[in-house]
Order: C-alpha cells, then structure tokens, then sequence
C-alpha cells in the first residue's frame, strides 16, 4: 500500500535485512495513514543509534540531534507550537540509557508527545554491547561474563511514576504495534511505546522466536486505568503482556501549564514583539 | 536562550556543538564565576573567556560578546537575538559574577527598533533546509509553516539535510557555515576606545571591568593614555589591530590568571601587550588598584 510518508525515489537504508526495524517504519507509516495526520503539522525527533534512522526514512520533517536527546527537543518542538504532532523515536540505549533523566521527566512534564522507543536490548549500531534493557546472563563482547545488572524495566517506571499512557508492542506484529501507535498518538499526554524488536545481527537470544514465545497481549477484560494492576503487569517477566498496559487521563499536559498558551493559543512563531507594549512593561516595572 | 553558569554551560556544550550542525539560533548567556569545578561559586572571575571561544566539538561559527555596563548589557542582549536569528549561529553574552549581581540605577532605556526577529520563512514543497547558497545562509523553515519537509540533522548532511559521507558535500556544507562568518562581517562591533585619540599607553579590558577602568582612568586625567574596551570578543573588528597597534606601551587588565583576551588578541589581531594586570582572587578589581596601575605608568 502506498502512502503519503514514502519517498518519491528509493533510499539508502542503513539497516541489516530483516531488522524488526521495517516493520516498525511500516507500522508507524500506517499509523500515520490510518489518523489521517497532516504531514505538514507532523515533526519526528530522534537521537543517534539504528532506531533513531527511523525519521530519515519516512517522508516527514524531522529533529535527528543527540545521542539520547530526543525527549528535550520532541518536549521543545510541542511548547513551542502545539498544533504539531511530535513522535519521539530512539532506541532503548539512547531512550533508557543516555536518556534516562529525560525519560523520567518526560514522563512528569506530561508534554503531549509519543515516545516510540525500539526496544532490541542490545546495542545494535555499535555491534553488539549490553544495553539498559539486557536481560542477566547476555553475553556480548564487552560483558564477556554476561551482564549482571537488573535489567531497566521502563513500563515499570513509567508506571511508577503515574505516566498517562503506557503500551508495550512487539514488532513481529505490525497490525497490532500500528494500533497501539496509534492509540498513542491520539492520546493527550505522554505516551509511551515500548516495541520489543529482534536485532538480526548482534542479539542471538533475544530472537523473533523468543519475543513471540515470551510475549502475550493482554485482553479485552483488562483495565488500564488501574495503577496497582497495571503495575502488577509491569514486573511480569516470565511472559511479558502487549498492549496499553496503563492509562492516567488525570494530569493536564506540559504545553496546558505554560502560561504563554494561557490566553493566546497561537504558535510563537506567529507572534511578534510589540515595542511599545514591551516599553511600558519596562517603565512599570521602574515605577 | 539558556542561562548559565561554568558548570551548566560545560555540561551543556554538546549541544552547542549541536546547534552548529543544525544550524540552530541559540542564545546562551554564560555568567562566569572562578572555576576549575565548583571553584568559587559566590564569587567573580573572568575565566571563561577561551572555554567559551572553544566549547564544543568540531568547527562551526559562532559569536561573543561582553557587555561592561548594564546599558550594554540590555542593548547586547537584544542584538544577540538578532545576530543568532539573521545567521543561524550560537550566540554567547558572557558576564561574570560580579556583573550580574550588582546594582546602579539607570537613565531610561529605548528599546532600538529594525532589528527584526522575525527570520523564519513559509516554506514551499520543495524547501531544503541546508540550500546552499553565497552567504551561507540559508532562509529558516521550520515545521508546520508551508508545504515544505523541514529536516534538521546532525550528522553531516546533505542540502536537504540527509545523512551522507559524500566528501564533496562534506566540504561543501563546511564552506557554507564559515561563509557566515563572512556575512556577519559588517555587524561585528568595534571596540570602544576610551581617552585621548592619541596615545602613548593603551590599556585593554574586556566585558565587567568597563566602569572601573573608566573610572579610574578619568581619575587620573592623563593625556597620555587611552582605555580599549571589548564587547564583541569573537569574532574580533578587523580595527583592533590596528588601534592596539598605535600604542607605544599595551596594558592588559583581566579578572583572570591566564590573561585569556590577550590570547585572543595574539591568535585573531596578531597584538601584542607589554605589560598584564590579572587579578583571580575572586573579587573584582577595585578602584584604588587601577588607579595604582595608571599611576605606575613611565
């Protein structure tokens, strides 16, 4: 199917074949799609690593800065105009590692932004190092005797820290990761996505194999909205559930606290200075 | 804009070097206080001059300035607004501690108008955000103003700003950033020479040491001497040379150990200075000690 977020031509793509990559790029295209968004009021901000490639292959402006930045510029890009739908998307070393205080404030800050994170638990674009998330045991050649640390569990601490929306995929199944996706996206407030990944290359246990065997999707019985459930599902590890796994419509959102949206709903950048308005305030404040 | 200190600007700079890739305007006010670490941090120092000049990886352009009064202090910060905005650069207004936390009244302000802020473009289809061009300047599109694909990226980047390792671009897209160092050229502020136009002894500050040089200076009431102030460190008017060059005795006085303008002045103006007062006690200097120095001079 074709879609408003390909490329005339094709590009270079930087991922090994059969990266769960693809089917995450598909799912968020779909995603897209199926919202109907205006491309032109969309931005997809991203770090470094081979998830954060993912904006440069989907026909969209995007912020590709810092390696485990993208929280600041995607919280930056909302405030400055809310009429933008802005996609985090980074992996789980930038988005759990490098990026972890930027995770935990996201989450607080509540701005209205989806944070896509591609959740492989290995370091894929350096070849193959322990990542936040990599379970006890893995070996790599770097952790030569596996890796010893508790592995970060973020659905856990999202849920901890009340986040308003808080969903776990598994990119073997691009129907049901595009609508998770998009029940993010439609959600006001910070929206995480966690989406379990095989890396091909540099992550031989954690395969396509084993995400599907040590995964379910929770069902239609299961309720969200309670914290103390939710957080119950959170620390499941022997299989892991798919799904929203916890939703908090309570918090009202970064861009609704600041007080330059308070009586003004423009974008700053239609705004323009007025001197004389600028020249009183300062003669006000001096009397 | 951000503002800072030593130890937030250091942890920050990543993203300084960032803002060079992307060409992003950014301005950051950096009020120094004596380092290394924690250093003094109730206290004054000029340290952070060089540290500001070379923050960040890789080479991009960028600006500084340092007001000395708190009438250049307002009027620098509106035109570092101006310059971060017309030429996509990072712009720097470097105080210290000793300026930000003192107190003068002042005659009323204007507000200088023209210097529009307003530098960003409605895009078309076609938009590309790194276009090359002969100013290095690219026309600013951001996201959710026309039809175009706004792509900001920091590895190196093709016009439309795309990942790429072609050497050519490569250079291409280096030339385009220091093509606005070239562009900026007739808005870079000279320094300000304080005294008699002809001089024998020429002493040169930088920044928060304006009004006691000043000062001190008319206190003395010689004929023979002048006073060089600098607000715009980097990049330095291409005037300085020649003006420091006039004197027959240079007197450089810092708020710091390593006399950090007097570098700047070597690498950027080719001057030299015979003589350096620093002071990096953590107190700024006063009156009676500049009075001593002008006093001291053959």
């Amino acid at each position: 199917m074709s879609s408003q977020f390909d490329f005339e031509n094709p590009v270079d793509v930087a991922w090994c074949p059969g990266c769960g990559n693809f089917s995450i790029r598909e799912a968020i295209k779909k995603a897209f799609d199926e919202l109907g968004l205006d491309r032109e009021k969309l931005v997809m901000v991203s770090g470094i690593g081979q998830a954060a490639k993912g904006p440069h292959y989907i026909n969209v402006s995007f912020f590709d800065g810092l390696h485990g930045r993208s929280i600041p510029a995607a919280t930056a890009i909302k405030a400055s105009n809310p009429e933008l739908t802005v996609i985090a998307e980074s992996g789980d070393g930038c988005s759990y590692g490098e990026g972890g205080n930027h995770f935990l404030n996201a989450i607080r800050r509540n701005t209205d932004i989806t944070n896509i994170v591609h959740n492989n638990m290995v370091y894929g674009l350096t070849k193959g190092q322990a990542s936040p998330t990599s379970r006890r045991g893995f070996k790599t050649p770097v952790q030569v005797a596996g890796v010893y640390l508790e592995p970060f569990n973020p659905v856990a601490v999202a849920v901890a820290l009340n986040a308003s929306f808080v969903a776990r995929a598994f990119s073997g199944d691009v129907e049901e990761t595009k609508e998770i996706i998009k029940k993010a996206i439609t959600h006001k407030g910070y929206a995480l996505v966690d989406v379990f990944q095989p890396c091909v290359s540099f992550n031989k246990i954690n395969t396509y194999k084993w995400y599907k065997d040590q995964t379910y999707y929770l069902d239609d019985a299961y309720d969200p909205r309670d914290r103390i459930g939710a957080f119950g599902k959170a620390v499941e590890d022997d299989k892991f559930p798919l799904g929203v796994i916890y939703l908090n419509n309570d918090n009202p959102t970064f861009e609704e606290n600041l007080a330059v949206y308070k009586r003004n709903r423009e974008p700053l950048f239609r705004r323009t200075v007025d001197f004389d308005k600028l020249e009183r305030f300062i003669r006000d404040k001096r009397a | 804009m951000v503002t800072t200190s030593g130890g937030g600007f250091a942890l920050m700079v990543e993203a300084l070097s960032l803002a060079g890739a992307h060409e992003s305007p950014v301005v950051i006010h950096l009020a120094q206080r004596p380092g290394p670490a924690t250093g003094l941090p109730t206290r004054t120092e000029q340290g952070d001059l060089m540290f500001a000049l070379f923050a960040g990886h890789g080479e991009f352009p960028r600006v500084i300035f340092a007001p000395g009064s708190f009438e250049e202090g307002f009027r620098l910060a509106q035109r570092a607004f101006y310059v971060a905005d017309r030429y996509q650069v990072p712009v720097i207004l470097l105080t210290d501690q000793y300026f930000i936390n003192s107190n003068y009244n002042l005659p009323g302000i204007e507000i200088e108008r023209g210097m529009e802020r307003n530098h960003i473009v409605k895009t078309d289809a076609d938009y590309l955000r790194y276009r090359l061009t002969d100013s290095g300047i690219t026309p600013r599109g951001i996201p959710g103003y026309g039809r175009g694909i706004v792509c900001a990226l920091s590895d190196e980047h093709t016009e439309g700003g795309f990942i790429t390792e072609d050497f050519g671009v490569r250079t291409s897209m280096v030339d385009k950033r220091w093509a606005k160092m070239r562009s900026m050229q007739g808005d870079i502020l000279p320094p300000v020479l304080h005294g008699p136009k002809k001089y024998r002894h020429l002493l040169i500050s930088w920044g928060s040491t304006l009004n006691v040089v000043r000062e001190a200076l008319a206190e003395c009431g010689r004929d023979d001497t002048s006073f060089l102030h600098f607000t715009q460190i980097y990049p330095l008017h291409p005037d300085a040379a020649d003006i420091i060059g006039r004197a027959g005795n240079r007197v450089l006085i810092e708020n710091n150990a390593t006399a950090q303008l007097g570098a700047v002045l070597k690498l950027y103006a080719g001057a030299r200075v015979e003589s350096k007062v620093l002071k990096y006690n953590g107190m700024p200097f006063m009156l009676e000690e500049i009075i001593d120095v002008i006093k001291k001079l053959p």
